[in-house]
């Protein structure tokens, strides 16, 4: 049972299966990666094809329960292959130690020569401890091994992650802080297991700058400052963060992936303070335009402003710098009619229907992935075994050499596995430079196995 | 020099590239068939200057812009054209036999530069993201893997081909090496391929963290990689446990090569993927 459950005809059915999965799952548009409304409208324009593939998972196969099973099944079989390998190691290891395999050359030596040949076998490598046979690289029966179970810690890497990841979006403004309470992501995602409810840290960002080139308007780089506020203590630690340059903290990470900006707006209503923050404005950034725009509910009957920022008005060459920044401010009714609309500089207040708008001053804000993802260590230092085993399986060849005193000459047998260019070439050569004879028996006579 | 003056540079390098590259594939076919030995003899001088002019092409377009090439398409593809060149210099140096491989490399080759060609020479900005070390692993190890796919693809051919006559002669047929060596050639490449594929996976995927905090986002072009990785997988189990050798294991290669293809420079075009290359 178990010898089946590890059989690699089983790993070659799951292996196909598993990719066939893949290949399916892939000729339809992945849920995930798609919004809503453009998977619906999919779904609408496919109407016979889209119901059924998303019925039986294909827009989503990774998270169906039929791939999840498949993927059980190949752990199963790998992990009986894994231990199985393990104990094809030691038989390999013992067979060639105790000089049971083929040999790939056998030579005789003159007995006079034999100290010198040792001696050159000793500078190659090969360690004649006691008795006559000498093993190299026998570890190199190890390789199908450690890759067997580097895939297994990947594996569970890979659950680890599933389950116990937490992976939100946050924009934080300059000048405020993040505590890692659930109400201040934007959005997040968590495993099965995860769960979010503040962390004992906060963070504030004390500075976002952004860099360009001395004839372009596109963002060579930008990078907000990060700084740890301990409870009731100054700041302890204050870091760039940018792009591929991210924040650690308690096993959270923080990815710096976007800016923009938050103008502060003051809106009063018969001089009654209604709202009074900085919104950060969403930013359509492209080659032609940047465009940075927010809206916020006022709450009588449906009414919202829209909110434009203007860096730089009148629009100048490199609209990224502020320079004579104002706001455009809306007003819409219930069903998005336009009612009246209002242009302020910094500082200016103005009236807009029956409310009074301020515009104080802006800031920027950067939006950050937060990431807390346990099973990335062993992902990666997984993909390291595996590698590092595959290198093992393919480049490191376990050789051995006998060599046995048969009175007036002595013979040598060289053993391998896999027939390593240069090992009879330079066993034969040696044993010829010392006065003997060698012959290779690789390759093998036709119709011999 | 002024950005036009490059981007003619450029074109005029791969464009003498090209034409190098298919009078020498004419002489080799030619010295093949009409058995003309000094025709196979200067197709080397032919691969080294096209190659010249290639590598030419890619440093004007470098110069051009300030990045190497692996930010559009109008840049990977010449690229992944002189890898293929350069592997099959590679091998011809350590093998002359294999020689032969350049029929079925050099036409891809200038196909590929000539499709690069006819393309806007436009430039991109570099991402952000682009701004790390692992980019130059990651991208080194695919190059790796698909020069290996390559040419344990072209091993296959040519078995197939060799295979498929009963009588070598000593005309181009006999100058191919032997079907087992030819059989061993494909295998070792696509271990190889297979080692070089996972590396360029897992370098992708710290990347990944390090840009966007994750190692793996299902995204199409990181499925696809895994795909071919798991195909390849998939054609060693089948050599080890059901001894597919020979013409099985040539096609297989041959599949497997246009599998790669397809994950590397198809997905893009279907496909919304991040590896669109996002610029902030």
């Amino acid at each position: 049972m178990l010898r089946r459950l590890g059989s690699p005809k089983l790993a070659i059915g799951l292996l196909l299966a598993v990719t066939l999965s893949y290949m399916a799952g892939m000729t339809v548009p992945q849920k995930h990666l798609l919004s809503d409304t453009d998977f619906k409208r999919w779904l609408a324009e496919h109407d016979l094809i889209g119901p059924v593939a998303d019925f039986i998972g294909l827009t989503h196969f990774f998270n169906t329960w039929w791939f999840g099973l498949l993927v059980f099944a190949l752990t199963i079989n790998t992990a009986v292959c894994t231990w199985q390998q393990g104990v094809v190691f030691r038989q390999k290891l013992k067979r060639l130690k105790s000089g049971g395999n083929r040999p790939t050359i056998v030579g005789k030596l003159p007995t006079a020569s034999i100290e010198d040949f040792l001696e050159w076998a000793g500078r190659k490598g090969y360690r004649f401890n006691s008795g006559p046979l000498a093993v190299k690289s026998g570890w190199g029966y190890a390789g199908s091994f450690i890759f067997h179970l580097a895939l297994l810690v990947i594996v569970c890497g890979g659950l680890i992650s599933f389950l116990f990841t937490v992976r939100g979006e946050v924009q934080i403004t300059e000048g405020q802080a993040f505590t890692g309470q659930l109400k201040e992501y934007r959005k997040v995602d968590t495993g099965r297991l995860a769960k979010v409810s503040g962390e004992p840290f906060v963070l504030g960002v004390d500075g976002v700058e952004v860099d360009y080139p001395q004839d372009g308007d596109w963002p060579t780089k930008f990078k907000s400052f990060i700084v740890e506020i301990p409870q009731g203590a100054p700041v302890t630690r204050r870091e760039e963060v940018t792009v591929n340059k991210n924040f650690y903290i308690n096993h959270y990470i923080l990815y710096m992936f976007k800016f923009g900006y938050a103008p502060a707006i003051i809106v009063k209503e018969n001089g009654v303070e209604k709202f009074a923050a900085y919104t950060q404005l969403g930013t359509i950034r492209n080659k032609s335009a940047e465009i940075y725009r927010g809206n916020l509910p006022l709450g009588n009957n449906g009414e919202y402003i829209d909110i434009s920022f203007l860096p730089n008005d009148p629009k100048g060459s490199r609209p990224y710098f502020p320079g004579n920044p104002q706001v455009t401010i809306t007003l819409f009714r219930e069903g998005q009619e336009k009612a009246v609309s209002t242009t302020l500089g910094v500082a200016e207040t103005k009236e807009l229907g029956p409310y009074t708008i301020s515009f104080p001053e802006y800031r920027r804000w950067a939006g950050y992935f937060v990431v807390k993802d346990p099973g990335r260590v062993w992902v990666i230092w997984g993909g390291w075994l595996a590698v590092l085993g595959l290198m093992v399986w393919f480049f490191i060849i376990p050789k051995s050499i006998v060599v046995k005193n048969n009175g007036s000459y002595t013979v040598v047998e060289g053993f391998t596995a896999k027939y390593p260019a240069g090992f009879q070439e330079e066993l034969q050569e040696r044993i010829i430079a010392s006065g003997g004879e060698a012959l290779a028996l690789y390759p093998r006579p036709q119709g011999e196995e | 020099m002024k950005t036009g003056m490059l981007v003619q540079a450029q074109l005029i390098s791969y464009w003498g590239a090209i034409i190098t590259y298919v009078i020498t594939f004419v002489m080799l076919v030619a010295g093949y068939v009409f058995k003309k030995d000094y025709l196979l003899t200067k197709t080397s001088l032919g691969i080294y200057l096209g190659l010249a002019l290639h590598s030419a092409g890619l440093g004007f377009r470098w110069a051009m812009t300030g990045h190497g090439p692996y930010v559009d398409f109008v840049e990977v593809v010449p690229a992944d054209a002189w890898i293929a060149m350069a592997v099959l210099i590679v091998l011809q140096w350590k093998k002359p036999g294999l020689k032969v491989l350049g029929m079925f490399i050099l036409p891809l080759v200038f196909l590929m530069l000539g499709f690069s060609v006819l393309l806007e020479q436009s430039t991109e900005s570099m991402p952000l993201t682009y701004n790390t070390l692992w980019l130059y692993i990651h991208v080194l190890f695919a190059k790796l893997a698909y020069g290996s796919c390559l040419v344990a693809a072209a091993s296959g051919g040519l078995y197939l081909w060799k295979s498929s006559h009963r009588q070598e002669g000593n005309g181009l047929l006999g100058k191919i090496p032997s079907l087992d060596s030819m059989d061993e050639l494909g295998y070792r490449f696509v271990a190889f391929a297979f080692i070089m594929l996972g590396i360029m996976i897992l370098t992708g995927a710290i990347w990944a963290h390090q840009s966007w905090g994750r190692y793996w986002g299902w995204d199409p072009i990181e499925t696809w990689a895994l795909i071919s990785w798991f195909v390849y997988g998939l054609i060693l189990h089948l050599r080890f446990t059901l001894k597919w050798k020979g013409k099985w294991a040539a096609w297989l290669a041959i599949g497997g090569f246009f599998l790669v293809l397809f994950s590397y420079w198809a997905t893009p075009f279907i496909y919304r993927t991040i590896h669109e290359h996002i610029v902030y």
